[in-house]
C-alpha cells in the first residue's frame, strides 16, 4: 500500500495564530511526504499547537499557501481534510471520554464517511493490543497511555495519509513513550506521512528523519535527529528564556 | 457619566491593581460601586416619578414592576453568578405573600408577620436548594420548573391556609408609620422602590465583596468543570437562598399591593417572566433589575393598547431571541458598554463645534 | 380493590406516554447537552394543523401524518435557525431561546386558533380486552405499543447506529468531533428533528386525553422533566422505568389522597431521587479522569 507520491504536505510562507490578527508563527516552511517523519520541537507556546491546527483546519492561516498533494487545501473545512487524509492527534488526548474504545473508533470511522468493519478494527489494533482487551471500556477509564493509543489508533481508522501528532508523549510514563515510538515508527514504515510536535527529544530521535525547531514564531533550525543533543542546537532551542528543565 | 471617570481615576491613583479594566466592569457587573450607586438612584427616582405622574393603573403596574425587579433581583444571584437557570421566583413569592396573609390571619402583628413570613421563605428556600443544586447548571431549571408549576394546585389542596380557589386576603389595616400600604397609594410605591434600592444596595455591596466573588469562582468553576477550594454545594444553597429570601420580600409585597391573592397569581409563567426579565434586562447588574421589572410588569400594560393580550407573549418571546442573539449579557450591559462611548462622541462633537 | 387495579394498570399505560416526552428531551440533550422548553408547542402547532385537515375531512391516518409532520418540520426549524446557532454564546442563551421560541408559539396560538379547549379525535374509541378488571381501549393499546417500539428504536439508534454513536460523541466533546470530521451541525440537527417528530407522537397521544389547547402538550413537559431527572439524563431506558413509574405513582396520589396534590408528589419524588441518586436512578457518573 504505496500512497501516491503526490500525497505530500506543503505550508509555503504560512502565517497563522489564533486570531486573525495576531500573527503567532510566520514564514513557516514545511514539507511531508508519505512515509516520511517530520518532527517539530519547540518549548511550551512555541507555537506547535497552532501549526497542527492550522494544518487540521480549525485555524485559518493568515497569509501563505498550504497544500496537499499539490492542491491549495487553505479553504477547506476539517472534515474535508479528513476525508482527504489528513489526520490530527490533538494535544491532550480529546478521547470521547463517555464513549467506549470501539465507539470511539467508530466515530473516527463514520468522520470519513466509513463504516468501522471487523477487518479495520483488527488491522488498526494490531498495532494496539491492549485497545483490543478493552474494547468495551470507557474511554474515560483508561490510563493516560492507552487513550494516548485510542487517539492514535482514532486517526488511523480514517486511513490517513499524514498524522499530525501534537505533543504525544506529553503526561506519559517513560515506558508508555517508548511504547509509543515503536507505533509511530511502524505507522511511518506503513507508509504514512507523520508531523510529530514533541517537547520530548528522544521519541523525535527514535522516529524522525528531520526535525524542525520552532521559536519565536517561527523554523529557526532544521536539523538531523541525532544533532539535537549538540550543544548549539541545545542552546537555539533553550533561546533567550532557556530553561535547563525545558528539556 | 464625568462624576464616573473621577471617581475611577481617585480609585485608581489609590489602589491601582484593584481596579477592573473598562470592558471587565461591565462584563462582569463589578466594581465601579459609586458610579452604580448612582444609577440605581437615578433609575429609583426615574421610575418615582414616572409612578407619581401616572394615572393610577399605570402606577398599580409601576408598583407591580418594581416587585417583579426585587424578585429578579434575586434570581439574578442564581443565573448571573452561578450560571444556573431558576424557574422557582415565583414559587417563593406565593410563600412569601401566603405566609404574610396566614400569619397576620392567625392574629399576628402584620410587621412581625411579614418578617416571618420572609424567614419562613428563605429556611424552605434553602432546604429545596440542598437537593436541587444537585442538577448541574441550566437542569436545575427542571427541578425548579416542576416546582413552579405544582405551586397552584398545592394552593389549592392546602385550602385551609391558602383559602383554596377562592384565595385569601392581606391585611387592610396595616400603615405602618401611618404609610398607607395597599393598591397603587403613593406610599406604597415609594415603600417598593425604597425597598428595592435598599436591597439593589446591598447586592451591589455584596457582589462587590467576598460573598460576590466566591459566587462568582464558583459558577465559573461549574462552567469549566474544574473543582476549588471552596464547598460549591455550601456556595449554592446560599446564593439559592438569597434569591429565595427576595422573592419573599417581594411575596409580601405584592399581597399587600395586590390585597387578594389566590393560585392563578402564581402560575409558573411567573417564574419565567421572573428568569426571562433578568436575562432581557441583563443578570449581572442591580439596575437591570428594575429595568426587567418594568418590562415584565408595565410593559404588557403598556402593549395591550397596540396588541391583544394574548399575543404579548410573542413580544416578550422576541425581545428575549433578540438579547441572547445579542451576546446574553442584557440590555443594562449593552447599555454600560456604550455609554462611554457615547459621551465620548458627544464631548467630541462639542470640542468640534 | 378495583380502584387499586385500575390506577395501576392505567397509570403504567399513561407512564408509557409520559416517558415518550422525556425520551424526546433526552435525545436533545444527548446530541446538545441542554433542555429544550419548546417541545410541547411544537407539538401543538403539528396538532393544530392536523385537526384542521382532520375536519377538512381527512381520515385519521391523515391527521397523524400531518401532525407528525409538522412537528418534525417545526422542531428542525427552531434547532436549526435558532437554538443551535445560539450555543456559541453557551448553554444557558440556547436553553434559553427555547422558552423563547415557546412564549412565541404559545402567543401565536393563543391570537390564531384561541385558548379554547377543543377535541381531538383518538385512534379508536372501541374497547380492546380487560386486563386484570380494567378495560383498555385500542387507542391505549396502540399507544403502548408504539412508544414502547420508539423506545426500543431510541435505545438501538444511541447503541448501535453509527449516526446515534456520533451525535453521543459530538455532545461528550465537539472538538474532537470535528477534527474527526463529525458533521455537528448537521448531527444535532437531526438530534431536533427527531426529537420534533417525537412530540408531535406525543401529541397524538395526550391531545384526545388532556383535549387541544395550546399548552395542553406543555403540561407533559413537566412529566418529561420528571422522568429524565428520576430515570437519569442520559438513560433512554431510564426515562422509560420513571415514566411508568411517574404514572402509577400519580394515578394512585389522585386516586386515594387527591388530585389536587399529584404535581407536588412529583416534584418531591424527583428532588427525593436527587437526594439519593443525583445522577437519577440508571444515569451513569461521569466518569472523569485526568
Ligand atoms: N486559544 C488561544 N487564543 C489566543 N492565543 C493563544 C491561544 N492558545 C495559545 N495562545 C498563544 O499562542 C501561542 C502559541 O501557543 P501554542 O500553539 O499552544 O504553543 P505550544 O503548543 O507550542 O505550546 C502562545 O503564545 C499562547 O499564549
Ligand atoms: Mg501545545
Amino acid at each position: 500500500m504505496t500512497p501516491p507520491r503526490d500525497a505530500a504536505l506543503d505550508l509555503t510562507s504560512v502565517a497563522t495564530g489564533y486570531l486573525s490578527d495576531v500573527a503567532v508563527l510566520e514564514d513557516i516552511d514545511l514539507h511531508v511526504e508519505p512515509g516520511q517523519a517530520v518532527g517539530v520541537i519547540g518549548r511550551n507556546g512555541a507555537g506547535k499547537s497552532c501549526l497542527a491546527l492550522t494544518i487540521a483546519g480549525q485555524l485559518r492561516p493568515q497569509a501563505g499557501r498550504v497544500t496537499f498533494g499539490g492542491a491549495d487545501i487553505a479553504p477547506l473545512s476539517s472534515r474535508a481534510r479528513a476525508g482527504l487524509g489528513i489526520a490530527l492527534v490533538p494535544e491532550g488526548r480529546q478521547v470521547f471520554g463517555q464513549l467506549t474504545v470501539r465507539e470511539n473508533l467508530v466515530v473516527a470511522a463514520y468522520g470519513v464517511g466509513q463504516r468501522l468493519t471487523p477487518a479495520a478494527f483488527d488491522a488498526v489494533t494490531e498495532h494496539f493490543p491492549v485497545l483490543r482487551t478493552k474494547e468495551a471500556d470507557l474511554a474515560a477509564s483508561l490510563s493516560g497511555g492507552e487513550q494516548q493509543m485510542l487517539a492514535i489508533a482514532r486517526a488511523l481508522v480514517q486511513s490517513p495519509r499524514i498524522i499530525v501528532c501534537d505533543e504525544p508523549s506529553l503526561g506519559l510514563a517513560p515506558v508508555a513513550i517508548d511504547v509509543l515510538a515503536r507505533v509511530l515508527g511502524s505507522i511511518r514504515d506503513s507508509g504514512v506521512g507523520l508531523l510529530l510536535m514533541e517537547q520530548n527529544r528522544g521519541l523525535l530521535e527514535d522516529v524522525c528523519s528531520s526535525v524542525k525547531l520552532l521559536d519565536g514564531g517561527g523554523i529557526k533550525l532544521t536539523v538531523e535527529p541525532r544533532d539535537l543533543s549538540r550543544p548549539e542546537v541545545m542552546a537555539a532551542y533553550l533561546g533567550h528564556a532557556g530553561s535547563a528543565h525545558a528539556l | 457619566m464625568t462624576l464616573q471617570k473621577d471617581v475611577e481615576t481617585q480609585e485608581s491613583a489609590r489602589r491601582p491593581r484593584r481596579r477592573l479594566s473598562a470592558r471587565a466592569a461591565a462584563s462582569t457587573g463589578r466594581g465601579r460601586v459609586p458610579a452604580r450607586l448612582l444609577t440605581l438612584a437615578v433609575v429609583a427616582v426615574a421610575v418615582l416619578a414616572f409612578g407619581f405622574a401616572s394615572a393610577p393603573s399605570v402606577r398599580y403596574a409601576v408598583i407591580l414592576s418594581v416587585i417583579y425587579a426585587i424578585a429578579i433581583l434575586g434570581n439574578n444571584a442564581v443565573l448571573g453568578l452561578l450560571g444556573e437557570m431558576n424557574l422557582s421566583g415565583g414559587v417563593t413569592m406565593a410563600l412569601g405573600a401566603y405566609g404574610f396573609c396566614w400569619f397576620s390571619a392567625q392574629g399576628m402583628n402584620p410587621a412581625l408577620a411579614a418578617v416571618t413570613a420572609v424567614l419562613l421563605t428563605a429556611l424552605v428556600s434553602a432546604v429545596i436548594a440542598i437537593p436541587t443544586t444537585r442538577l448541574r447548571g441550566i437542569f436545575t431549571a427542571l427541578a425548579t420548573f416542576a416546582l413552579a408549576y405544582a405551586i397552584p394546585t398545592l394552593a389549592i389542596y392546602l385550602k385551609d391556609i391558602t383559602g383554596g380557589d377562592e384565595g385569601t386576603s392581606a391585611p387592610y389595616d396595616f400603615a405602618p408609620f401611618g404609610l398607607e400600604l395597599s393598591g397603587s397609594t403613593w406610599d406604597m410605591l415609594t415603600t417598593v422602590v425604597v425597598i428595592f434600592v435598599l436591597l439593589g444596595a446591598l447586592s451591589l455591596y455584596l457582589f462587590n465583596a467576598r460573598p460576590g466573588t466566591t459566587a462568582l469562582v464558583v459558577g465559573e468553576a461549574e462552567l469549566a468543570g474544574t473543582t476549588t477550594g471552596i464547598s460549591h454545594r455550601t456556595v449554592k444553597v446560599v446564593v439559592w437562598t438569597w434569591a429565595g429570601t427576595l422573592g419573599g420580600i417581594a411575596g409580601v409585597l405584592y399581597a399587600l399591593a395586590v390585597g387578594f391573592i389566590g393560585p392563578t397569581g402564581f402560575s409558573f409563567m411567573l417564574g419565567v417572566w421572573i428568569l426571562v426579565g433578568g436575562v432581557i434586562a441583563g443578570p449581572r447588574s442591580v439596575w437591570g433589575a428594575l429595568l426587567g421589572g418594568l418590562f415584565v410588569g408595565l410593559l404588557p400594560v403598556e402593549l395591550q393598547s397596540v396588541v391583544p393580550p394574548a399575543a404579548t407573549g410573542i413580544i416578550f418571546g422576541a425581545i428575549l431571541l433578540i438579547a441572547l442573539l445579542a451576546g446574553g449579557r442584557g440590555l443594562a450591559e449593552w447599555i454600560e458598554r456604550a455609554a462611554p462611548k457615547m459621551t465620548e462622541l458627544i464631548r467630541r462633537r462639542r470640542a468640534a463645534s | 380493590m378495583d380502584l387499586l387495579q385500575a390506577s395501576i394498570v392505567l397509570g403504567v399505560v399513561v407512564g408509557i406516554v409520559y416517558a415518550l416526552s422525556g425520551a424526546g428531551l433526552v435525545v436533545i440533550f444527548r446530541t446538545s447537552g441542554y433542555i429544550s422548553f419548546a417541545q410541547g408547542d411544537i407539538a401543538a402547532v403539528g396538532l393544530f394543523v392536523g385537526l384542521a385537515a382532520y375536519k377538512a375531512g381527512g381520515g385519521y391516518g391523515l391527521t397523524a401524518v400531518t401532525v407528525i409532520l409538522v412537528s418534525t418540520v417545526l422542531g428542525g426549524l427552531v434547532g436549526g435557525l435558532i437554538t443551535i446557532p445560539l450555543e456559541r454564546h453557551g448553554h444557558l442563551p440556547a436553553a434559553l431561546s427555547t422558552i423563547g421560541v415557546g412564549l412565541i408559539i404559545g402567543g401565536i396560538l393563543n391570537v390564531t386558533v384561541g385558548g379554547d379547549p377543543r377535541a381531538f379525535p383518538e385512534v379508536s374509541s372501541a374497547a380492546a380486552f380487560d386486563f386484570a378488571g380494567v378495560r383498555l381501549g385500542w387507542s391505549d393499546i396502540v399507544g403502548m405499543l408504539a412508544s414502547a417500539a420508539i423506545f426500543i428504536g431510541l435505545g438501538f439508534f444511541f447503541r448501535r447506529s453509527r449516526i446515534g454513536i456520533a451525535m453521543r460523541a459530538v455532545n461528550d466533546n465537539r472538538f474532537a468531533g470535528q477534527i474527526l470530521g463529525v458533521p455537528d451541525k448537521r448531527l444535532k440537527l437531526v438530534g431536533w428533528i427527531v426529537a420534533g417528530s417525537l412530540s408531535g407522537v406525543l401529541g397524538l397521544f395526550v391531545a384526545p386525553i388532556l383535549s387541544l389547547s395550546p399548552v395542553s402538550v406543555n403540561t407533559l413537559l413537566v412529566f418529561g422533566f420528571c422522568a429524565i431527572v428520576i430515570g437519569g439524563f442520559d438513560s433512554i431506558f431510564g426515562a422509560l422505568v420513571a415514566g411508568v413509574s411517574i404514572g402509577v405513582l400519580s394515578n394512585l396520589t389522585s386516586a386515594y389522597v387527591d388530585p389536587n396534590l399529584v404535581p407536588t408528589v412529583l416534584w418531591a419524588a424527583m428532588l427525593l431521587v436527587l437526594l439519593i441518586r443525583p445522577n437519577g436512578l440508571f444515569g451513569r457518573r461521569r466518569l472523569v479522569r485526568v
